[in-house]
């Protein structure tokens, strides 16, 4: 399956994205990732190299070459913004539709 | 330096357990150096708290071992150009975490070996026609019937991994859910 096929973007990519906001190299994006989820979310190296080849593919994110020699450094492209954006938007509708739907469970309170 | 040679079960059906059986080894100082057509080459060193883990990708540049290496992953050996071993300090963040897309990764060998076995088949039929209309006597008859063995014995090691990758997929689909 590739990402432009994707209707939703998995937990993985969207954290990645979310990382890609500031360019890193590979590793960092994992440590990130584990860091601002204070260790809620972990992603493995195999996951991710193929998501970082998925979103390379889809133009998602670009490469580009690192201050160390053969280190390569990711950042999000326009196209991977507006597919975040849009990711965005489809959770936070899906969560005022629960809070919405919780919050007449317990009596119309909030 | 000492060298070891230990037997491959088939990564199709014994991956979980070779990958055991070489932890426990690593734990005796028999450490993992490479690979030959069907055994294990370790080497004789220091015991090591260890895990193994196998990834399969025929797609892939320096910067897969790197972001392995960054992570604690440490490149043992790969076999065939596309099944790659790696070692890291037990308790080291796995491969995957997603079952989905570790079961993703076995869509290649499944599609790869089932080729395989319908090419094989095919030829095996076609050997088996040819064979029919020549007969059982003279030269060419043995030759048909030799390559037909040989196609058939080419078809078994594509059958028997399509089924194992593919029963192993169809297993990891259903832990995701």
């Amino acid at each position: 399956m590739t990402i432009s096929h994707m209707e939703t973007l998995t937990d993985n990519v969207y954290f990645i994205l979310v990382s890609l906001l500031t360019d890193k190299h590979g590793y960092l994006i994992m440590q990130n990732i584990e860091e601002v989820t204070g260790g809620a979310f972990v992603i493995g190296p195999a996951s991710l190299y193929t998501n970082l080849k998925k979103l390379l593919k889809a133009g998602l994110i670009h490469e580009k070459p690192g201050e160390k020699s053969n280190q390569k450094v990711y950042g999000i492209t326009s196209r991977g913004v507006e597919a975040l954006k849009s990711e965005v938007k489809r959770k936070e509708q899906m969560v005022t539709l629960a809070k919405r739907a919780l919050a007449t469970l317990d009596g119309g309170e909030e | 330096m000492k060298h070891k040679y230990v037997m491959i079960s088939g990564f199709a059906f014994g991956e979980k357990a070779d990958m055991k059986k070489l932890k426990r080894l690593a734990s005796q100082g028999w450490i993992l150096e490479g690979l030959t057509p069907f055994f294990y080459k370790l080497r004789k060193g220091e015991p090591a708290n260890i895990d193994y883990s196998l990834d399969y990708r025929s797609d892939y540049d320096e910067e897969y071992f790197k972001i392995f290496q960054e992570a604690g992953w440490i490149h043992r050996a790969t076999h065939a150009g596309e099944m790659h071993i790696f070692s890291a300090p037990e308790g080291t963040t796995p491969l995957y975490l997603d079952p989905d897309e570790q079961s993703e990764q076995y869509l290649p060998m499944i599609k790869g070996t089932a080729k395989g076995s319908a090419s094989s088949f095919a030829i095996s039929c076609l050997l088996a026609t040819l064979w029919h209309f020549i007969g059982p006597t003279g030269w060419i008859s043995h030759i048909l019937m030799a390559l037909w063995i040989l196609v058939w014995i080419v078809f078994v090691f594509n059958f028997l991994p399509c089924m194992g990758f593919l029963f192993r997929r169809i297993r990891m689909a259903r832990q995701a859910r």
